[in-house]
Order: structure tokens, then sequence, then C-alpha cells
């Protein structure tokens, strides 16, 4: 990653985090996620691997590099 | 085995843990060797926000509305997500500021208005209350059912006295906890270093222990997630119950909570005061980004499995599920476990939101009105700093009596989680005049407190009051057909708005209001000069210049600034202020007259404001000094550094560098300009020098003629033969006056063809000595390569050439003339050179034969006749000829002795 850009550019990918993430929490893929074929429904784990994803990709973005 | 002294014992010998946590904490901040400078404890100290409701509520939310209990977490996620934009500002301004609590933040945003500070204070004690009183019931209940199981919980909680009530003493022993460690320093924007760190422990230890009942459910008394998912499938009733449907309010309700719980995890007294008064270091922030995420989504891994176990298995109450089925399995150690990490959960949250509301109390509520008392702060000498730890204390168990009363009153008819959602919706109306206040400078103090105000009156009539409607204080029929039986009024059905869920619903509304009052509002309303002060360093808090010095106009002296902080602050503190300005030592009268500078009134009203509150450090600042407090000069300053005058100066910059080069590039046009005038006047000068002389001769010899009829034949013949050379030479002199006007302005027109070099030099040396065979010149002529075709326009070339072999017969050495012509080819061209064995030109020379007009100041030359032997033009043209050929032309030495003329062209490339 290039130094000098990488402040300016984390600043915009967490935005486009937040949105992509408040899209996925919200009604049109919930909707979509609730009326898959299931028996028991398949909401909670769809929550739980999003959740898990955002977490592992805020860290991604966030944490700076480990020195060589 | 499960004695009662055995549960209570291990809840003190916890509480003692604690108790050392935190006084390890604290010394070793006195030590320097802060424990709590790292980001990961930053993450789990915001953990507090994961209350008793978290770990027994989720579950029993889990259990009767599916998957809605995320909601309360993904909230938050969203929120720390966007920490590096709003929580960063924040955190930078309350360093700035020193602000101590939510309700101070709110306040300074605002102009340090007191009036809207104490507002925030009360409204944040009418909603805590019941979160604080909830904490207690959970801490009661899940005693009572370790205590009774199987038996339900609500045996031992009837019929007893106060004092016999265990939630009463639990309220006393946290207000002891609390006041020792919450307010050891008087300075309330100095962290609670030993208290954080406690916290931290805290979310460690219920974390754990959710955890460990979650794996003991699954994997212990389930088979593991498939076996307990088999289970669930099998039974109808539990088919469907983590699907949206079971979510109150179906989709709308989803998002209501979604942004309840966004709003709130900014707005709560206690987050509020982890997230930026606790904050040590920014940066932890970014650490903090995805580890509080982490922590939540961990703890809430295991409660759809405890939640689904418990209702297989019919386990009461579904808000202690998480107690009853390892008590149900028969275990002894777990159960305690689980109620030490419902206690370490409830008694979190109860110290720093107790510690965050006894601030706002004492600052926000005691303190302005200690201020308008005046023998008060005139005479207590000293005193007032104990004064206001006092307060503190006394606020602390004021607030937690209060939570206590509430609980024993009205508590029992909510679950956890409604009285959590109740509170949440409460402090949400913060959220307007904070976040709004955080990025639009133009939002007034009457815009938010109206928005305030109208915000928390809806929240009131729409969630609180059906409460106690439904605590029995009011008639049911008040939620069912409204107030006087006006059924719009329903406060779950507003304006006949039904079908939502009751949290939505209230939301709705009151943000509406709030929102729209707070922006209305302030778009009519003119803010004084501090507010807009305040607002230009709310709004531009991160800008890299931003200067909060030299605010204060008025003027005071050291002594009476000295005098004012020794009596709120105590002499510690005093010192530390003046500590930069002791460097001399000096007479107390001297102090006493010195002005003080203005970045020390600064430095004493942050202080203060650490203290008391920015309000009533304001007020105290301005009672010691004299004149204006702070004029629109200043603040117009302020709002010039911050942003508009960089952008001026930036553009002003950017003008005068292309201003200075314009007029850079105009001098050296003019410049240029001013030698093509010398020149041309030059060249004019010559011209007419050039044209005068033959032309002076020619009138001459004519006016003899006609004078003089009877003059000799052969004069005669000897003076037309003169005059008919000298028009020769004046019409050869035009016609290269022409040539050169023609090719300086590019009007000379060539037609280049392939031409034969060779021939063409032939060619005009036989024209030359042809005519002038009569001066027995020695000519050779050396041709190297035949043809060497270029490409010229040959008539053109044939002037030049002609011109250069001119040239050399009028140099040569008159007695033995020898010219020599030679065309050989050089690499890729052909060079043509004519020498002769005249007296030479001098290399520094050589180049100026090439100037028009330039005669060469040659002795033996310019004594004959007195006049020149060219006209100056003949080279500058065959140069100019040349170079329009792509070529160049050349004067060096000859191995004659004279000059040698080289002319180069390129080979003609054939194609």
């Amino acid at each position: 990653m290039n130094p000098f850009s990488a402040p300016s550019r984390r600043r915009e990918r967490l935005i486009a985090l937040a949105l992509l993430a408040l899209f996925m929490f919200c009604p049109p893929m919930l909707l979509i996620v609730d009326r898959l074929p299931g028996l028991l429904g398949w909401l909670p784990l769809y929550l739980f691997v999003v959740w898990g994803a955002l977490i592992g990709f805020t860290a991604w973005l966030v944490e700076p590099p480990k020195e060589p | 085995m499960r004695g009662d002294w055995v549960v209570i014992g291990t809840a003190f010998c916890y509480l003692a843990l604690l108790f050392m946590v935190a006084a390890w904490g604290d010394r070793r901040a006195e030590q320097g060797r802060s424990l709590i400078g790292s980001p990961t404890v930053y993450a789990l100290s915001i953990a507090v926000y994961c209350t008793a409701w978290t770990f027994y509520g989720s579950v029993g939310r889990a259990a009767q509305y599916g998957p809605s209990f995320l909601l309360i977490y993904l909230g938050p996620t969203l929120a720390m997500l966007l920490a590096p934009f709003t929580l960063r500002k924040m955190v930078r301004i309350a360093a700035q500021q020193r602000i101590t609590s939510i309700a101070d933040f709110i306040s300074a945003r605002y102009g340090k208005s007191s009036r809207l500070g104490a507002l925030v204070a009360i409204m944040a004690l009418i909603t805590i209350t019941p979160y604080i009183a909830l904490q207690l019931k959970a801490i009661t209940v899940s005693h009572a059912v370790l205590m009774n199981y199987p038996l339900g919980a609500d045996i031992t909680l009837e019929n007893e006295r106060f004092w016999m009530d265990r939630s009463f003493w639990i309220a006393m022993v946290l207000a002891v906890f609390i006041i020792l460690f919450g307010t050891r320093h008087l300075d309330a924007s100095e962290r609670h270093e030993g208290m954080v760190a406690a916290i931290a422990v805290e979310s460690l230890v219920k974390l754990i222990a959710f955890l460990a009942v979650g794996v003991f459910v699954t994997f212990i008394m389930f088979a593991g997630p498939g076996a307990l998912l088999a289970e669930v499938a099998a039974t109808p009733a539990l088919i469907n119950s983590m699907r949206l449907e079971n979510v109150p309010g179906g989709a709308t309700g989803w998002v209501g909570m979604l942004l309840l719980a966004f709003l709130a995890f900014f707005t709560l007294p206690r987050q509020f005061q982890v997230l930026v008064v606790e904050n040590v270091d920014e940066q932890h922030l970014h650490r903090a980004s995805w580890l509080f995420p982490l922590y939540l989504l961990l703890i809430n891994l295991f409660v759809i499995p405890i939640a689904l176990a418990g209702l297989l298995l019919g386990e009461g109450d579904p808000d202690s599920f998480v107690l009853t089925l390892p008590l149900s399995a028969g275990l002894e150690g777990l159960p305690l476990l689980v109620f030490i990490g419902g206690l370490s959960a409830a008694t979190g949250m109860v110290i720093v939101e107790t510690i965050a509301l006894s601030t706002m109390v004492s600052n926000q509520l005691i303190m302005p009105l200690l201020l308008k008392v005046k023998h008060l702060y005139i005479e207590r000498h000293g005193r007032l700093a104990d004064w206001l730890l006092n307060i503190r204390r006394i606020a602390i168990l004021l607030i937690l009596l209060m939570g206590y009363l509430y609980h024993a009153l009205i508590g029992d008819s909510y679950s956890l989680v409604t009285i959590g959602l109740v509170s949440f919706a409460g402090v949400a109306q913060f959220a307007p005049a904070l976040l709004i206040g955080l990025y639009w400078r133009g939002a007034t103090r009457q815009g938010a407190t109206l928005g305030l105000l109208a915000g928390f009156f809806i929240w009131f009539y729409t969630l609180l009051l059906p409460g106690f409607a439904q605590s029995g204080w009011l008639k049911e029929t008040l939620i069912t057909q409204g107030p006087w039986e006006i059924s719009w009024l329903s406060p779950y059905a507003l304006l006949g708005l039904s079908g939502w869920d009751i949290y939505t619903h209230s939301l709705f509304w009151s943000m509406l209001v709030n929102v729209s009052l707070l922006i209305g509002v302030s778009l009519f309303t003119r803010p004084t000069p501090l507010e807009q002060t305040q607002a230009a360093l709310f709004t531009e808090a991160m800008h890299p210049n931003l200067q909060t010095t030299s605010l204060w106009q008025g003027e005071t002296t050291e002594g009476a600034l000295h005098a004012l902080l020794i009596r709120y602050l105590g002499s510690m503190a005093t010192q530390r202020v003046f500590a930069s300005q002791t460097a001399q030592p000096d007479t107390e009268t001297d102090a006493y007259q010195r002005p003080a500078s203005k970045a020390l009134i600064t430095r004493a009203e942050q202080a203060l404001a650490g203290s008391l509150g920015s309000a009533s450090a304001s007020v105290l600042i301005n009672s010691v000094l004299r004149g204006e407090a702070v004029d629109v000069e200043s603040v117009l300053t302020i709002l010039d550094t911050t942003s508009q005058a960089l952008e001026y100066n930036r553009q002003l910059e950017q003008k005068s560098q292309e201003l200075a080069r314009v007029g850079e590039e105009l001098r050296s046009a003019n410049e240029r300009l001013r030698e093509l005038d010398r020149m041309k006047d030059e060249f004019v000068a010559m011209i007419s020098h050039e044209l005068r002389t033959p032309l002076t001769s020619i009138r001459s010899f004519a006016e003899i003629l006609r004078d003089t009829p009877d003059i000799a034949a052969d004069k005669r013949q000897q003076f037309l033969s003169i005059m008919v050379l000298e028009s020769q030479r004046l019409s050869r002199l035009i016609e290269e006056i022409l040539d050169l006007a023609r090719l300086e302005s590019g009007r000379l027109t060539m037609k280049p063809v392939a031409v034969d070099l060779t021939k063409l030099a032939k060619q005009s040396s036989d024209a030359i000595f042809r005519l002038h065979d009569e001066q027995s010149v020695e000519f050779e002529f050396f041709a190297e390569a035949s043809p060497a075709i270029v490409t010229a326009d040959p008539d053109r070339l044939e002037q030049v050439i002609i011109n250069l072999l001119e040239n050399a017969r009028k140099f040569a050495a008159p007695r033995h003339p020898n010219i020599r012509l030679s065309v050989y080819p050089v690499d890729n061209t052909f060079q043509l050179s004519v020498e002769d064995n005249g007296p030479g030109i001098p290399p520094s020379e050589r180049e100026n034969v090439f100037e028009k007009f330039y005669q060469l100041q040659l002795r033996e030359h310019t004594t004959e006749k007195g006049r020149p032997k060219g006209s100056g033009l003949g080279l500058p043209i065959s140069r100019a000829i040349i170079h329009h050929l792509g070529g160049k032309l050349w004067a060096t030495e000859s191995p004659l002795g004279g000059t040698k003329m080289v002319l180069e062209l390129p080979k003609a490339s054939f194609m």
C-alpha cells in the first residue's frame, strides 16, 4: 500500500464499509434471507456471519500493518 | 451446600477483588505507570455497554422476540465503525475543553449554557434511574433464583421491609464502593483510572461467565448445536422462533431498533464517560472500533442456543434461563460463576453510570445554583473544593436510592429488556443536539433546548407514561383508548399510527419533533457571540490550526485568578495551573498587580471546567474579569482562522503567484520588443546609409556631366560607366533588402526539388569566372561526389553559391587571386566549400560577418576608395536561405591562408 495515500483512503474505505454494513443489516437483505427455504430460518446465522466478516474487515482496515 | 452465606461471601470476595484492582490502578496512575494506557483495556471498558440487561435480558428477548436482541449490539457496531469520524472528534473536543460529562458537552457546545446543561442532567437522571433500578433488580432476582431453585424467584421478594430487602443493601454497598473510587479527585475530567481498570476486569468476568454457560448448555446439556437444532426442529412451537416475523414491528421495528441502539450508544451517560471522558489516547479508538464489536459478538454467540434450550426444557422465566439451565443440571459451581458474571455486569454499569450522573448533578445542577448565592463563593475560602466532593458523594448515594425506590415501587412490572429500551429511547433524545451540533455550526441553543424538551416530552408520553399505566398507577384505558377517550392521542398510536412496535413508534415521533425543532428554531434564532465561538470550536475541532487560547478579552490580575482557583480547586491544582508562571520569585503584592496573560486565563478556565463544568467555569472567570469576556471580533477571528481565512489566503497566494508569473512574462516580452525596436532603428539607419552612398555618387557624376558640357569624351565615358555600376549596385542592394524582408517575415517562397549540388556549383562558377575572365583568377574546382543530390530551391541555392564565389573573388589576394570550390560528402550531408587566399577573418569576427551590414574593419579593404566592397547583406541572406533549406553555413580558416566558407545541406532522401 502506498503510505502517502493510506490515511485518506482509509476514511473512504471505512465509510464504504459502514454503508455496506447498513445495507446488509437492513430490510431488503433481511427479507431475502428470512425467506430462504429452510426449516428454522437462516436469519441468525446470516447476521452472525456478516457481523463477523464486518469485524474482520474493520480490523484489517484500521490496524496498522506489522513492521516487517 | 449452596448456602446463602456462600453466595454472599463469594459476591463480597468478588467486590473486594474489584476494589483491589481499582486501588492498584489508581496507585499505578499516581506513579505515572498507567494501567489503562492500552487500546485493549479501552475496548474492554467500553464493554460496560453490556449490563445485566445483556447478561440475563438478551436470552429473555431472544426467547420472546427471536433475533431482535441482536439489534442492541449491531447499532453500536455501526457506531464504532464510524468512530474515526464522530467519536474521535468528540474525544478531541472533550480533551480541549476539559469536558466532564455529556451534559457538560452539550452545554459547552451551545455557548456554555448552564440552563441547557441542567436540562440535560435532569433528563439523564429521569431516563437512567429506571436503568439503574434494572441492575439492582437483576442482582436481586438472580440471587433469589440461585437460592430458591426450583421454586420461583418471586416468593422471597414479597412481604419484606426495606431493611430486609437485599436490593437495598446491594445499592448501599455499591454506593460505598463508588464513593471510594469515583470521588477521589475533584477534577472530573481527570480519568478515574482505577475505576476503568476495574470495569475492564468486570468485562472479562462477565464474558467468561456467559461463554462458560453457553458452552455448557450447547455442548454438555445438548450434544452440540446440531443436536440442539434438531430438537428445536422437532418442536413445532419453536420452528419459527428465530424468524423475522417474531420481531416486534417486523421490518420497521427492526430498523427502528437498530437506529435506537446506534443513537443510544453515543448518548448513554456511561458510554460517554468511558468512550470520551476516560479516553487516554485518540489512537485507542482504532483498536476499539473492531475489538469492541468482537466482544459484543462473542457475548451474544450463545444467546440463541441458551434461549432455545430454555424454551425446550421449559425452565421458567426466560430472563433467568442463564441461571436456571445450569441449576437444572444439578451443578453447584457454574451457577455461582453465572451469578458473579451477572453481578459484574450490573455493578460495572451502576458504577460508571452513577459516577457520570453524580458529576452531572454536581456540575450542572448544584454548582450553578451555588454560584447564584453570592456570599458562598466570596466567603468560603478554600472550602469549596471539599464541598464539591461531598456534593458528589451525596449525589451518588441519592442516585442509588432513587434507583432502589424505582425498583421497589414499579420495577417489578417490567421485564429487563423493556426497562432498558425505555431508557435507550430517552437518552436518544440527546443525539440530535449532540451529533448535529458536532457538524452544523448553525445549531443554536434555543433550537437545541426546544428540540430536547419536545422530544423528551414525547418520549415521556409514549413510553414512560404507558409504563406507569401498566404498573397500575394509571388507568389501563389510557393506553387502549387514549386520554379522555381521544383515540388519536393514544400513547402507543399517536395520530392513529399503529402497527409499529412501541419503541419505533416513540422514536419516530420524538426524533421527528426533536430534529425538526432543532433545525427549524436554529434557522430563525441568532446565536450569542460565545455560542458562535463554541460552535466554531466544536465543528472545526479536527482542524490542525485550531487555537483555543486568547478567547478572553477582559483583563484581570494573576492574584485575582490565583485566589479564585485556590477557593475552588485547592492549592495543589492551583499550583499546577500556575506552574509555568512562577519562574521568578515574586512578592505577593507584585503578583496581585501583574496582569494575567490570556494563556493563563484560558488555563485557569480549563482547570475550573475540568472540575465544575464549562458553564460554571465560564461564570467564575467572568466574575474576576474586567471588561468584555468575549467580543464579536475575537469570535470572527476564530471563525476566520478555522476555515475561511485559510481558504482566502490560499486563493490569494495562488493569484499573486499567477500575477508574478504574468508580470515576468510581460517584462521579458517588453525587453524583446525593445531589442527588436532598437534593431529596426539600426537597420533603417544602415539601409539609408547604404542607399545614400551609391545615390550620392550617381548624383555627383550626373551633376558634373550636366554642368560641364565640354567634358572630354573619355572622361564622360568613365563617369557614365561609374554611374551604371553604381546603379547596378543600388538595384542589387534594393533587391537584397527585399529578399531579406521576405525572408525575415517568412514570405519567401521556396520550391524545394532534388538538385545536383555539383552541377549547380559548376554552373555558378562558370557564370562568374567567364564574366570576370580578365581578372586571371586561379580557380580550382574539386567534385568528390557527382551527382551530389540535395533537396533545395535551385534558384536560391545558386544565388547563395554565387554570393559566396563573389565574396571570395572580392577578398582574394589582389596579386595572385586563388579560389578553390569543392563539393564532398560528409556523413549524411554534402558540403560545399569556397576558399580564397585573402587576408581571412579573425576567429572572433567569424560569426559577425553573418550580421546585417556588418563590414570587416580590415585595413587593406577599407583604404581603397574608402568604402567597403559588399553591401553587408549577402551573407545574412545566404545563411537565412540555407537555414530555410535545413542546412548550415559557417566561416572557418582555409589552408590557402584566407577564408573558407562551408555550406552544408542534408542528402536528399530518395523516397
